[in-house]
Protein backbone atom coordinates (compact mmCIF):
# COMPACT_ATOMS: atom_id res chain seq x y z
CA UNK A 1 0.00 0.00 0.00
CA UNK A 2 1.06 3.83 -1.02
CA UNK A 3 3.12 4.71 2.52
CA UNK A 4 1.03 8.60 1.88
CA UNK A 5 -2.33 6.37 2.52
CA UNK A 6 -0.99 4.38 5.27
CA UNK A 7 -0.21 8.01 7.18
CA UNK A 8 -3.42 9.61 6.35
CA UNK A 9 -4.79 6.71 7.85
CA UNK A 10 -2.66 7.08 11.30
CA UNK A 11 -3.13 10.84 11.11
CA UNK A 12 -7.33 10.18 10.69
CA UNK A 13 -7.06 7.53 13.33
CA UNK A 14 -5.34 10.27 15.62
CA UNK A 15 -7.92 13.21 15.13
CA UNK A 16 -10.49 10.49 15.54
CA UNK A 17 -9.32 9.54 19.16
CA UNK A 18 -9.01 13.17 19.93
CA UNK A 19 -12.69 13.84 18.89
CA UNK A 20 -13.77 11.06 21.28
CA UNK A 21 -11.61 12.06 24.20
CA UNK A 22 -14.05 13.83 27.16
CA UNK A 23 -13.44 17.59 27.42
CA UNK A 24 -11.55 18.64 29.82
CA UNK A 25 -12.47 21.64 31.86
CA UNK A 26 -9.27 24.03 31.29
CA UNK A 27 -10.28 25.79 35.22
CA UNK A 28 -10.27 22.38 36.80
CA UNK A 29 -6.50 21.29 38.02
CA UNK A 30 -7.58 17.41 38.95
CA UNK A 31 -7.45 17.50 42.98
CA UNK A 32 -7.41 14.22 45.00
CA UNK A 33 -8.67 12.83 48.31
CA UNK A 34 -4.64 13.73 49.60
CA UNK A 35 -4.89 17.02 48.40
CA UNK A 36 -7.92 18.37 50.19
CA UNK A 37 -6.58 17.11 53.36
CA UNK A 38 -3.57 18.57 52.87
CA UNK A 39 -5.60 21.90 52.07
CA UNK A 40 -8.09 21.22 55.22
CA UNK A 41 -5.28 20.86 57.57
CA UNK A 42 -3.51 23.57 56.84
CA UNK A 43 -6.48 25.71 57.25
CA UNK A 44 -5.65 28.08 54.47
CA UNK A 45 -9.32 28.25 53.24
CA UNK A 46 -10.23 30.08 56.30
CA UNK A 47 -11.04 33.84 56.85
CA UNK A 48 -11.45 35.02 60.84
CA UNK A 49 -14.61 37.52 61.27
CA UNK A 50 -11.19 40.31 62.51
CA UNK A 51 -10.31 39.67 58.85
CA UNK A 52 -13.76 39.43 57.38
CA UNK A 53 -14.19 42.83 59.09
CA UNK A 54 -10.99 44.92 57.83
CA UNK A 55 -12.44 44.09 53.87
CA UNK A 56 -15.74 45.22 55.17
CA UNK A 57 -14.99 48.52 56.42
CA UNK A 58 -11.65 48.43 53.25
CA UNK A 59 -14.97 48.18 50.59
CA UNK A 60 -12.25 45.71 49.35
CA UNK A 61 -13.79 45.57 45.74
CA UNK A 62 -12.81 41.98 45.76
CA UNK A 63 -14.64 40.76 48.37
CA UNK A 64 -17.89 38.94 47.12
CA UNK A 65 -19.62 37.21 50.53
CA UNK A 66 -21.91 34.40 49.82
CA UNK A 67 -24.62 33.26 52.48
CA UNK A 68 -25.23 29.02 51.84
CA UNK A 69 -28.16 29.00 54.35
CA UNK A 70 -31.61 28.74 53.05
CA UNK A 71 -33.31 31.84 51.45
CA UNK A 72 -35.70 32.32 54.60
CA UNK A 73 -32.70 32.57 57.07
CA UNK A 74 -31.18 34.98 54.11
CA UNK A 75 -33.51 37.14 53.75
CA UNK A 76 -34.28 37.83 57.69
CA UNK A 77 -30.17 38.42 57.97
CA UNK A 78 -27.42 38.65 56.21
CA UNK A 79 -24.35 40.08 56.19
CA UNK A 80 -23.65 43.77 54.34
CA UNK A 81 -23.05 43.04 50.24
CA UNK A 82 -23.77 39.29 50.55
CA UNK A 83 -25.44 37.20 48.19
CA UNK A 84 -27.12 33.97 48.58
CA UNK A 85 -26.67 30.52 47.37
CA UNK A 86 -28.44 27.91 49.19
CA UNK A 87 -25.80 25.22 49.47
CA UNK A 88 -28.29 22.89 47.79
CA UNK A 89 -28.24 24.87 45.11
CA UNK A 90 -24.62 25.32 44.64
CA UNK A 91 -23.61 23.43 42.00
CA UNK A 92 -26.79 24.62 39.69
CA UNK A 93 -25.53 26.23 36.09
CA UNK A 94 -26.47 29.70 37.18
CA UNK A 95 -24.18 30.12 40.29
CA UNK A 96 -21.19 29.02 38.13
CA UNK A 97 -19.86 32.57 37.09
CA UNK A 98 -20.02 33.27 40.77
CA UNK A 99 -17.93 29.61 42.11
CA UNK A 100 -15.38 29.78 39.48
CA UNK A 101 -13.76 32.35 38.57
CA UNK A 102 -10.75 34.37 38.87
CA UNK A 103 -11.86 38.62 39.51
CA UNK A 104 -12.89 37.68 43.30
CA UNK A 105 -12.46 36.31 46.30
CA UNK A 106 -15.58 34.71 48.11
CA UNK A 107 -15.86 34.08 51.42
CA UNK A 108 -18.76 31.30 52.29
CA UNK A 109 -20.67 31.85 55.29
CA UNK A 110 -23.56 30.13 57.24
CA UNK A 111 -24.43 29.97 60.92
CA UNK A 112 -21.58 28.06 62.02
CA UNK A 113 -18.74 26.66 59.63
CA UNK A 114 -20.19 23.10 58.90
CA UNK A 115 -22.36 24.22 55.51
CA UNK A 116 -19.64 26.59 54.40
CA UNK A 117 -16.95 24.08 54.93
CA UNK A 118 -19.38 21.40 52.66
CA UNK A 119 -19.64 24.51 50.13
CA UNK A 120 -16.08 25.09 50.10
CA UNK A 121 -14.62 21.12 50.13
CA UNK A 122 -17.39 20.72 47.13
CA UNK A 123 -16.15 23.30 45.21
CA UNK A 124 -12.92 22.53 45.97
CA UNK A 125 -13.15 19.03 44.51
CA UNK A 126 -14.17 20.63 41.05
CA UNK A 127 -10.97 22.22 41.34
CA UNK A 128 -12.09 26.22 41.64
CA UNK A 129 -10.05 28.61 43.55
CA UNK A 130 -10.69 31.85 45.30
CA UNK A 131 -13.28 30.59 47.17
CA UNK A 132 -12.86 30.91 51.46
CA UNK A 133 -14.92 29.77 54.39
CA UNK A 134 -15.55 32.47 57.50
CA UNK A 135 -14.53 30.50 60.25
CA UNK A 136 -16.75 30.19 63.20
CA UNK A 137 -19.86 31.79 60.66
CA UNK A 138 -22.11 34.21 61.92
CA UNK A 139 -22.75 32.97 65.18
CA UNK A 140 -18.44 34.29 65.78
CA UNK A 141 -19.13 37.16 63.35
CA UNK A 142 -21.64 38.35 66.41
CA UNK A 143 -19.59 37.03 69.24
CA UNK A 144 -16.63 38.95 68.20
CA UNK A 145 -17.37 41.64 66.08
CA UNK A 146 -20.88 43.03 66.86
CA UNK A 147 -20.96 42.08 70.23
CA UNK A 148 -17.21 42.01 71.28
CA UNK A 149 -16.43 40.84 75.31
CA UNK A 150 -14.35 43.24 77.23
CA UNK A 151 -11.17 41.53 78.29
CA UNK A 152 -10.47 40.61 81.81
CA UNK A 153 -8.16 42.67 84.10
CA UNK A 154 -5.12 39.91 83.07
CA UNK A 155 -5.64 41.46 79.58
CA UNK A 156 -2.22 41.32 77.01
CA UNK A 157 -1.58 44.47 75.22
CA UNK A 158 -2.80 42.31 72.23
CA UNK A 159 -6.06 41.74 73.63
CA UNK A 160 -6.79 45.11 74.14
CA UNK A 161 -6.19 46.53 71.10
CA UNK A 162 -8.12 43.78 69.30
CA UNK A 163 -11.38 44.35 71.76
CA UNK A 164 -10.96 48.29 70.90
CA UNK A 165 -10.52 47.46 67.20
CA UNK A 166 -13.87 45.12 67.52
CA UNK A 167 -15.83 48.09 69.39
CA UNK A 168 -14.71 50.25 66.81
CA UNK A 169 -15.81 48.02 63.92
CA UNK A 170 -18.69 47.17 65.81
CA UNK A 171 -19.83 50.76 66.17
CA UNK A 172 -19.19 50.70 61.98
CA UNK A 173 -21.37 47.82 61.71
CA UNK A 174 -24.21 48.89 64.16
CA UNK A 175 -24.07 52.37 64.35
CA UNK A 176 -26.02 54.85 61.78
CA UNK A 177 -28.55 52.29 59.31
CA UNK A 178 -28.16 54.90 56.88
CA UNK A 179 -25.21 53.55 56.05
CA UNK A 180 -25.66 49.59 56.80
CA UNK A 181 -28.86 50.51 54.23
CA UNK A 182 -25.95 51.57 51.75
CA UNK A 183 -23.70 48.57 51.77
CA UNK A 184 -26.25 45.76 52.28
CA UNK A 185 -27.16 45.49 48.19
CA UNK A 186 -26.24 42.39 46.93
CA UNK A 187 -22.85 42.26 44.73
CA UNK A 188 -23.12 42.24 41.36
CA UNK A 189 -21.65 38.84 39.43
CA UNK A 190 -18.43 38.90 38.59
CA UNK A 191 -16.93 39.28 35.00
CA UNK A 192 -17.79 35.25 33.58
CA UNK A 193 -14.46 32.94 32.92
CA UNK A 194 -15.62 32.84 29.04
CA UNK A 195 -17.22 36.07 27.66
CA UNK A 196 -20.20 35.07 26.01
CA UNK A 197 -20.60 37.11 22.78
CA UNK A 198 -22.98 39.82 22.49
CA UNK A 199 -25.73 39.50 19.84
CA UNK A 200 -24.82 42.24 17.52
CA UNK A 201 -27.75 43.70 14.92
CA UNK A 202 -31.28 44.10 16.11
CA UNK A 203 -33.22 47.32 16.26
CA UNK A 204 -32.72 49.66 19.12
CA UNK B 1 8.16 12.73 -2.76
CA UNK B 2 8.29 16.41 -1.37
CA UNK B 3 4.55 16.03 -0.11
CA UNK B 4 5.23 12.58 1.39
CA UNK B 5 8.31 14.28 3.48
CA UNK B 6 5.70 17.18 4.72
CA UNK B 7 3.40 14.13 5.66
CA UNK B 8 5.79 12.50 7.32
CA UNK B 9 7.19 15.67 9.14
CA UNK B 10 3.41 15.97 10.37
CA UNK B 11 2.77 12.75 11.39
CA UNK B 12 5.77 12.58 13.75
CA UNK B 13 4.73 16.29 15.04
CA UNK B 14 1.22 14.75 16.05
CA UNK B 15 2.90 11.85 17.62
CA UNK B 16 5.33 13.87 19.78
CA UNK B 17 2.47 16.12 20.68
CA UNK B 18 0.07 13.40 21.69
CA UNK B 19 3.62 11.42 24.03
CA UNK B 20 3.69 15.12 25.51
CA UNK B 21 0.20 15.37 26.70
CA UNK B 22 -0.04 12.20 27.92
CA UNK B 23 3.34 12.64 29.72
CA UNK B 24 2.09 15.93 31.28
CA UNK B 25 -1.36 14.53 32.54
CA UNK B 26 -0.92 14.48 36.70
CA UNK B 27 -1.57 11.06 37.91
CA UNK B 28 -3.98 11.00 40.26
CA UNK B 29 -4.67 7.12 40.60
CA UNK B 30 -4.22 6.66 44.32
CA UNK B 31 -6.52 8.71 46.09
CA UNK B 32 -8.50 9.71 43.23
CA UNK B 33 -12.44 10.88 44.20
CA UNK B 34 -14.37 8.25 43.58
CA UNK B 35 -18.02 10.08 44.09
CA UNK B 36 -18.93 13.43 41.73
CA UNK B 37 -19.09 16.74 43.04
CA UNK B 38 -23.05 16.67 42.74
CA UNK B 39 -23.58 13.10 43.99
CA UNK B 40 -21.70 14.21 47.41
CA UNK B 41 -24.01 17.63 47.52
CA UNK B 42 -27.18 15.15 47.51
CA UNK B 43 -25.73 13.32 50.16
CA UNK B 44 -24.93 16.25 52.36
CA UNK B 45 -28.10 17.93 52.06
CA UNK B 46 -29.52 14.68 53.77
CA UNK B 47 -27.62 15.02 57.30
CA UNK B 48 -27.88 11.76 56.92
CA UNK B 49 -24.15 11.21 58.46
CA UNK B 50 -25.07 12.94 61.71
CA UNK B 51 -25.59 11.25 65.00
CA UNK B 52 -26.57 12.47 68.46
CA UNK B 53 -25.53 12.60 71.70
CA UNK B 54 -27.95 9.58 72.66
CA UNK B 55 -27.87 8.07 69.88
CA UNK B 56 -24.06 7.44 70.11
CA UNK B 57 -23.98 7.03 73.27
CA UNK B 58 -26.68 4.25 72.89
CA UNK B 59 -23.63 2.51 70.10
CA UNK B 60 -21.01 2.55 72.36
CA UNK B 61 -22.24 -0.42 74.27
CA UNK B 62 -22.28 -2.27 70.47
CA UNK B 63 -19.05 -4.20 69.82
CA UNK B 64 -19.12 -4.02 66.35
CA UNK B 65 -19.13 0.11 65.84
CA UNK B 66 -15.69 2.01 66.73
CA UNK B 67 -15.52 5.11 67.30
CA UNK B 68 -12.71 6.97 65.70
CA UNK B 69 -11.11 10.33 67.47
CA UNK B 70 -9.36 12.67 64.69
CA UNK B 71 -7.72 15.10 67.40
CA UNK B 72 -4.39 15.20 67.73
CA UNK B 73 -2.85 12.44 70.12
CA UNK B 74 -2.22 14.62 72.95
CA UNK B 75 -5.72 15.80 72.64
CA UNK B 76 -6.81 12.03 72.77
CA UNK B 77 -4.70 11.37 76.01
CA UNK B 78 -6.51 13.69 77.63
CA UNK B 79 -10.00 12.57 77.27
CA UNK B 80 -11.43 10.06 74.73
CA UNK B 81 -14.58 8.47 74.41
CA UNK B 82 -14.24 5.04 75.78
CA UNK B 83 -12.51 2.45 72.68
CA UNK B 84 -12.04 4.75 70.89
CA UNK B 85 -9.69 4.43 68.32
CA UNK B 86 -7.19 7.95 67.54
CA UNK B 87 -6.91 8.84 63.90
CA UNK B 88 -5.13 12.26 63.29
CA UNK B 89 -6.98 13.96 60.62
CA UNK B 90 -3.78 14.32 58.93
CA UNK B 91 -3.01 10.40 58.82
CA UNK B 92 -6.68 9.56 58.03
CA UNK B 93 -4.95 8.59 54.64
CA UNK B 94 -2.16 6.70 55.37
CA UNK B 95 -1.68 2.70 54.27
CA UNK B 96 -1.98 1.49 57.79
CA UNK B 97 -5.26 3.05 58.44
CA UNK B 98 -7.36 3.32 55.34
CA UNK B 99 -7.45 -0.56 55.47
CA UNK B 100 -9.44 -0.58 58.86
CA UNK B 101 -11.68 2.22 57.85
CA UNK B 102 -12.51 0.56 54.40
CA UNK B 103 -13.90 -2.60 56.13
CA UNK B 104 -17.85 -2.70 56.45
CA UNK B 105 -18.35 -1.87 60.39
CA UNK B 106 -19.43 1.19 61.35
CA UNK B 107 -17.34 3.92 62.38
CA UNK B 108 -18.19 7.13 63.85
CA UNK B 109 -16.02 9.82 63.37
CA UNK B 110 -15.66 12.30 65.91
CA UNK B 111 -13.61 15.52 66.83
CA UNK B 112 -13.94 18.58 69.54
CA UNK B 113 -16.78 19.81 67.53
CA UNK B 114 -18.30 18.28 64.24
CA UNK B 115 -16.66 20.60 61.97
CA UNK B 116 -13.58 18.60 61.58
CA UNK B 117 -15.00 15.54 61.64
CA UNK B 118 -17.57 16.43 58.92
CA UNK B 119 -14.62 17.46 56.83
CA UNK B 120 -12.94 13.86 57.00
CA UNK B 121 -16.43 12.31 56.31
CA UNK B 122 -16.64 14.38 53.39
CA UNK B 123 -13.19 13.48 51.92
CA UNK B 124 -13.45 9.43 52.78
CA UNK B 125 -17.24 9.57 51.05
CA UNK B 126 -16.08 11.36 48.00
CA UNK B 127 -12.85 8.83 48.23
CA UNK B 128 -15.82 5.62 48.18
CA UNK B 129 -16.67 4.54 51.51
CA UNK B 130 -20.12 4.26 53.04
CA UNK B 131 -20.13 3.15 56.88
CA UNK B 132 -18.79 6.22 58.33
CA UNK B 133 -20.93 8.76 60.46
CA UNK B 134 -20.22 12.12 62.47
CA UNK B 135 -20.59 12.40 65.65
CA UNK B 136 -22.96 15.79 66.16
CA UNK B 137 -21.09 18.13 68.60
CA UNK B 138 -18.41 16.61 69.12
CA UNK B 139 -16.55 15.68 72.42
CA UNK B 140 -17.22 19.53 73.80
CA UNK B 141 -21.18 18.84 73.21
CA UNK B 142 -20.25 14.90 74.53
CA UNK B 143 -18.64 15.66 77.99
CA UNK B 144 -21.17 18.92 78.82
CA UNK B 145 -23.95 15.83 77.67
CA UNK B 146 -25.62 18.18 75.24
CA UNK B 147 -28.90 16.74 74.19
CA UNK B 148 -29.11 17.68 70.79
CA UNK B 149 -32.83 16.45 69.53
CA UNK B 150 -34.27 19.98 70.18
CA UNK B 151 -31.69 21.89 68.80
CA UNK B 152 -31.90 19.31 65.32
CA UNK B 153 -35.54 21.10 64.53
CA UNK B 154 -33.93 24.65 63.21
CA UNK B 155 -30.59 23.64 62.43
CA UNK B 156 -29.05 20.95 60.78
CA UNK B 157 -26.24 20.52 63.07
CA UNK B 158 -25.60 21.73 66.16
CA UNK B 159 -22.60 23.91 64.74
CA UNK B 160 -24.95 25.37 62.62
CA UNK B 161 -28.06 26.18 65.34
CA UNK B 162 -27.83 29.91 65.75
CA UNK B 163 -26.61 31.41 68.71
CA UNK B 164 -28.42 34.64 68.39
CA UNK B 165 -31.38 36.76 66.76
CA UNK B 166 -29.34 38.27 64.33
CA UNK B 167 -32.03 40.77 63.34
CA UNK B 168 -33.13 41.85 66.70
CA UNK B 169 -29.47 42.56 67.67
CA UNK B 170 -28.59 44.48 64.79
CA UNK B 171 -32.34 46.49 64.68
CA UNK B 172 -32.53 46.57 68.46
CA UNK B 173 -35.35 49.64 68.24
CA UNK B 174 -38.05 47.58 65.78
CA UNK B 175 -38.61 45.39 68.79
Amino acid sequence: MNTRVILSIILISFGSIAAILPKQKTSSVQLDADDLLREIRLETNLVSTDELADLLINLDPGLMLIDVRDSVAYSKYHLPGAINIPLNQLLDEKWMPYIDQVSKNNIFYSNGTTLSSEAWILTRQLGFKNNYVLYGGLNRWFETIIKPSQPGSMATSVEIDRFNKRKAASLYFTGSSGASDMNSAPALPPVPRKKKKRVAGGCS
Amino acid sequence: MKHLNLLILGGIVVILSIVFGIATIKVTGKYRFERSASEMLERVNTRSQYLGISKAKDLTQNDTVTFIDIRTPKEFDGYHIENAQNIPFDRLLDDEHIEFLKNDQMKVLYGSTSVGSNAAWMILTQYGYDNLYVLDGGVQDWISEVETKDIFRDAPVTDEAAKFKFTEVMNPETN
